[in-house]
């Protein structure tokens, strides 16, 4: 019972587990089980192989002129052409690709962990009802457009919104953030975190809530501090469900904000605020070259594989699951 | 959709909790640090609360007063609930909702159970097909079809103003299954062999023990694919030809973002483009597109309580 | 049900994407020469309609017709009932304003459906997710009867060979005096007439909007209160003007639209209207000297604070600005006048918007007036047979019935009743009305811009007078109605850099030397090449 209860609370320890007990299994002639499991896969594949898979095959457009009303099967081929945008070494092209790496750094940094931190001080809060509202409070941005976040900032911080009126009627002089290059990176940032760092911590609070109390309970009767249960019982808790995460948000290393970054984008110019995607939209789509921005799709995608792949792989390392183990 | 396990014991969670808050381990720290988090946690609300009460003052404040502030206002000096009335009189809003709320309900549900059996199909390591469905489920987060590809495949399969193109296409989200993969992967192991040598079925396991078990997380998936599917314009915008058929999000759009002429910056709107839709009328429209997904949290809220895995083990 | 349908769906789907892997090395298409693409044709008899008389007439350099109020007779359209009886015929097209109530529960659609004879079928998209929708659409292959298509530089997708595979050439319905069929497409000015042609052929239908364009516009309430004069004549009156309506205290600027306030500081200047030709010549506007003065001009007017602070930053502001007095002029299209009235006045007290023509630069340059599109966009029909297109043709003449016809009156204001009600002999919209003639009628084809305000006649004479006084100093822009491939792939690109530039350098952010630079480049990728694509177009169409 005891044994139980403990290998229930950290998810992470059992990875080993089943590693181990995997040969086991493969010897019992019982793949009639196995077999059962594969069915249960099949509705979600097949929707998956329909609605994802097939129209992936388009993206062969990558190697075309791609025309629409012309068709795949007729539009002219063009080899690799469209891949000059990635590796001719463009000057903005590569200025993107920077853009893109610091804002991916700075997000990863800066607002991977503020969803741990509000959920951690969530759950640590004893009211169970003041823990909802705020809860209930904080994840209400998410529900927002782009659009209206990029009005409702404008109107806060703007050179008239309300912080700056505040502080001139004080003699406080004006906080330019709005449509500064200099603070563009970090209003981005602040504008992420605002969105999503409430809806972020639903995710962990459900890893929470599976955090066995008699844990809780032996460590406070062992005498360990407030920090130290943290530290010893409900950080493993979220131990694999944190590094699963990361991993997948690598995989998206260069794909940040699309449609932020393009509603702002001609405030504070292109030098500082292109990225990737806004490049592919504005060289590719805008234009109607539809191979292009397929080209830069698949080159985006290897490199999402390299990444979730090694960073998988040092997950291993590190006695984690990670996404799979194989 | 489930049936939950007739052996878990009805012991709320909420009262669980409750129980143990009274441990010296629940207890909230020293003053300082009490003090300092709940400074940061009120930092926080407030920095979300004024936002919304601007919308919401806004959309019951009048015009006069809206157009003099530019903008949203703090505080409604004669409220008025005409931007809803003007809304809700055309028949368009209402219907939008009721479609909205449709394709959430059974979109979610679809994608929940395929979900659950995609996720428990994928989360015995060494199983038939195992590591291929795993990879292709990782790699559909990584390579993304263009919209014109995913037009034709609705298209030949005659979903093009059905209402069917604006779920089946988005029904397996590989992020989430990945997740909800990983939570029925810690399940101890122990309880799952204890019913296997029982002789229950795949069906039974998964209904009966790992389902109770992860009433959070199926929750949580539950809710992420709910808003998905709230949230959701452009398959609309793709696939519905009708405006009669458009879903909630894709109405806001003509009313909030049409006018801002950079949805795609690509027409030239900057002079002739008429006065967009009075900004408490945009004000409301978003509220309206607001509350109903935000009625939905509650019910997931219910199960993320603490303690729940250890009632069922012990029961 | 699901499973037999998603079986041979799958089948379908694979087919119908995986065809393209199948036939590899198929791509065997080859664009058409520009020469060809760009050829001429013969275009409509413009027979103007004169069922309604007015004192402010149209005239042919371009001035629309004023009305100060609707006639009392209304006239009858199509006596003989309903013209375009047969199959319904379905529009995409696109909308601006909320969309409308779908056709069930909007009386001016129904009415308009019976008026026309037939079913309309309006498959809307919000504006800017509209080049999308059609490329998308295109794709598809499933074609709408009718499909609203933006020019070129705006849309990649329109080019001339497609128009020449999947749409009508109108050019037997339309040419000559064959238009007297439809007369009311007969009463369409000829320069609307001209983007219409392709592949030496008439491919579309034009949604004309007025040449004259529109004018800077005063709040003559507020300079008023200033004493300031609000017409000044070059632009040093202009700046000194705008110094003095500036006061930040009091929350209030001259200027707002950093795009609209360049454009009106090169029409000071006469400068070229995107490109200038000369002798079959095109220069385009980014290699002017003007276009240097103006960003100068622009830095000067950022740097002395009289445009407003947050001008360049905000999205979609400008106008709620201009009607609560945060800006007191404001250039702007030619239906804003109109709208500012309907919008703002009832929370703008003694609201009085006058307008201002560009002022000269100097006494040795003097300004232009650029020249409007004369088509918002234009209107493709899809290949059918020929009592069909007839059909579809005699629908779209029904649209564009002018001012003065019950036709006219039912598009723009709806069902007497439930739409609008009279105030004297003009409509005044209700709430149900205003939501109802959203219907984007205006973006199937339409009826000459009319000069009218049932709220406040009023004010039309002055829009009239705008009208005369721009007319006379026009600048058009040469490439219009042509078409350049490279302008239709590279121009939205380049035009976003531009953007970015040019409100850097306004602001001081960036330096002249950068927009140098990116004049250059300009040049070198895709300039010269739009240039040349436009003189062998303009030498082949004129």
């Amino acid at each position: 019972m005891t044994t139980l209860q403990q290998t229930a609370a950290p998810p992470a320890e059992k990875s080993g587990g089943a590693g181990k007990r995997l040969p086991l299994r493969r010897l019992r002639p019982g793949n009639r089980r196995d077999l059962a499991l594969f069915w249960f896969a099949v509705p979600g594949l097949a929707a998956l192989l329909l609605f994802h898979y097939i129209p992936l095959l388009g993206n062969v457009i990558a190697f075309q002129d791609y025309q629409p009303y012309i068709g795949i099967m007729h539009s002219p081929w063009t080899g690799f052409d469209n891949f000059d945008v990635v590796f001719d070494g463009n000057e903005q092209f590569l200025r993107a690709l920077s853009n893109t790496l610091q804002l991916t750094l700075i997000q990863v940094v800066f607002v991977f962990p503020v969803p741990i931190a509000l959920a951690l001080a969530l759950n640590s809060l004893v009211s169970e009802r003041l823990k909802k509202w705020v809860q209930n409070v904080l994840y209400l941005p998410h529900f927002l457009s782009w659009v209206v976040i990029v009005a409702l900032f404008q109107q806060m911080l703007g050179q008239t919104g309300m912080l700056n009126l505040f502080l001139q009627s004080h003699d406080l002089g004006t906080w330019n953030i709005i449509g500064n290059p200099d603070t563009f990176k970090a209003l981005l940032t602040f504008q992420v975190i605002w969105k999503d760092a409430g809806w972020g911590t639903i995710l962990f609070l459900a890893a929470l809530s599976r955090v066995d109390n008699n844990l809780y309970e032996a460590s406070a009767m062992d005498g360990a501090s407030r920090l130290r249960q943290t530290w010893h019982v409900t950080l493993p808790a979220l131990r694999s469900l944190v590094i699963l995460l990361l991993i997948l948000r690598l995989g998206d290393a260069l794909s940040v904000g699309f449609e932020q970054i393009l509603l702002q984008q001609t405030a504070v110019g292109l030098q500082d605020s292109e990225v990737l995607d806004t490049y592919v939209f504005n060289n590719g789509l805008v234009g109607g070259q539809w191979g292009v921005a397929a080209a830069v799709g698949l080159v985006k995608g290897v490199v999402g594989v390299v990444l979730v792949l090694g960073a998988n792989k040092i997950a291993h390392l590190f006695g984690e699951e990670g996404v799979y183990r194989s | 959709m489930t049936t939950l396990s007739p052996t878990r014991p009805r012991r709320s969670g909420g009262r669980t909790h409750r129980a143990y808050s009274a441990i010296p381990g629940e207890s909230p720290g020293s003053p300082p640090w009490r003090a300092l988090k709940s400074l940061l946690l009120l930092v926080c609300v407030l920095l979300v609360v004024v936002p919304f009460v601007a919308i919401v003052s806004t959309s019951v404040a009048g015009s006069a007063q809206v157009t003099e502030a530019g903008g949203f206002v703090l505080w409604p000096d004669h409220p008025t609930l005409d931007s809803y009335t003007a809304l809700l009189s055309g028949g368009l809003v209402s219907r939008a909702m009721m479609v909205s709320v449709g394709i959430t309900v059974v979109g979610t549900a679809l994608s929940l159970v395929s979900s659950i059996m995609l996720a428990y199909g994928l989360s015995r390591p060494g199983s038939f097909g195992h590591k291929p469905i795993l990879m292709l489920l990782l790699m559909s987060m990584l390579f993304v079809p263009g919209v014109i590809p995913t037009y034709l495949t609705v298209k030949q399969l005659g979903m093009i103003n059905s209402y069917w193109s604006l779920i089946l296409p988005t029904m397996i989200n590989a992020f989430n299954v990945i997740v909800l993969r990983s939570f029925f992967m810690s399940i101890p192991k122990e309880l799952l062999d204890a019913a296997r040598i029982d002789g229950a079925s795949e069906w039974s396991i998964l209904s009966r023990v790992v389902l109770p078990l992860s009433k959070a997380s199926v929750g949580v998936i539950g809710l992420f694919y709910a808003v998905t599917y709230w949230n959701a314009f452009f398959n609309a915008l793709l696939f519905m030809n009708d405006a009669a058929k458009w879903p909630m999000q894709l109405v806001l759009r003509t009313y909030v973002v049409n006018n801002a002429s950079l949805s795609g910056g690509q027409i030239d709107a900057a002079a002739g483009a008429p006065v967009p839709p009075a900004q408490s009328l945009q004000a409301a429209i978003l509220v309206l597109s607001i509350v109903p997904i935000v009625l939905v949290y509650p019910f997931v809220q219910r199960h993320m309580n603490k303690g729940v895995m250890i009632g069922a083990v012990k029961g | 049900m699901k499973t037999p349908l998603t079986r041979r769906g799958f089948l379908a789907a694979a087919a119908g994407t995986g065809a393209g892997l199948a036939l590899t090395g198929c791509g065997d298409f080859e664009p058409r020469p520009a020469r060809l693409a760009n050829a001429k044709a013969e275009l409509p008899a413009y027979v103007p309609y004169r069922g309604v008389p007015t004192d402010m007439p149209a005239t042919a350099d371009g001035v629309s017709a004023g009305h100060r109020h609707f006639p009392r007779e209304v006239v009858a359209a199509f006596p003989d009932g309903p013209p375009a009886e047969g199959p319904g015929i379905k529009i995409m097209n696109l909308i601006f304003n909320p969309v409308p109530p779908p056709v069930d529960g909007n009386a001016m659609w129904q009415a308009l459906n019976e008026y026309v004879g037939c079913d309309l079928g309006f498959e809307i998209t919000p504006v800017g997710d509209y080049p999308q929708k059609f490329a998308v659409t295109l794709a598809g292959g499933d074609l709408p009867d009718a499909m609203l298509m933006l020019p070129p530089d705006q849309n990649s997708a329109a080019t001339p060979d497609m128009l020449d595979a999947l749409f009508e050439d109108l050019t037997p319905h339309l040419s000559g005096d064959n238009v007297r069929d439809y007369p009311f497409l007969a009463n369409i000015p000829t320069d609307s007439w001209l983007p219409c042609v392709r592949n030496g052929g008439i491919y579309a239908l034009p949604m004309p909007r007025p040449v004259s364009s529109g004018p800077t516009f005063t709040r003559l309430d507020l300079l008023r209160k200033k004493g300031l004069d609000p017409d000044p004549k070059t632009w040093r009156e202009f700046f000194r003007l705008c110094k003095d309506a500036t006061d930040p205290g009091a929350h209030q600027y001259a200027l707002g639209d950093p795009t609209t306030t360049w454009n009106l500081l090169m029409q000071m200047m006469g400068a070229p209207n995107w490109w200038r030709e000369e002798n079959g010549r095109f220069t385009h506007y980014y290699e002017t000297e003007e276009c240097r003065q103006a960003l100068d001009a622009g830095l000067q007017l950022t740097r002395a604070g009289v445009v407003h602070p947050d001008a360049f930053s905000v999205v979609g502001k400008f106008k709620d600005w201009f009607g609560n007095g945060q800006i007191v002029m404001h250039p702007d299209g030619p239906a804003a006048w109109n709208d500012f009235y309907t919008v703002y006045e009832p929370v703008a007290e003694g609201l009085d918007i006058g307008y201002q023509m560009p002022p000269d630069w100097d006494a040795a340059t003097p300004a232009g007036q650029w020249q409007g599109r004369a088509n918002f966009a234009t209107l493709i029909v899809k290949k059918a047979p020929e009592a069909r297109i007839k059909q579809i043709l005699r629908a779209m003449n029904a649209l564009a019935a002018p001012f003065g016809t019950d036709g006219y009156l039912l598009r723009k204001y709806g069902v007497r009743g439930p739409d609008h009600t009279l105030e004297g002999t003009d409509p005044i919209l209700t709430p149900q009305g205003t939501a109802e003639v959203t219907l984007p009628t205006t973006f199937a084809t339409d009826s000459p811009f009319t000069l009218y305000y049932p709220q406040k006649p009023e004010i039309v004479p002055g829009q009239y007078a705008f009208q005369k006084e721009a007319v006379k100093k026009l600048i058009p822009n040469p490439a219009e109605a042509l078409y350049s491939a490279t302008d239709a792939e590279m121009s939205k690109l380049f035009g976003l850099r531009f953007e970015s530039l040019r409100k850097g350098v306004m602001q001081g952010r960036n330096s002249r030397g950068e927009w140098d630079d990116a004049v250059r480049e300009w040049r070198r990728e895709a300039g010269d090449k739009m240039r040349a694509e436009y003189e062998l177009a303009w030498e082949t169409r004129y």
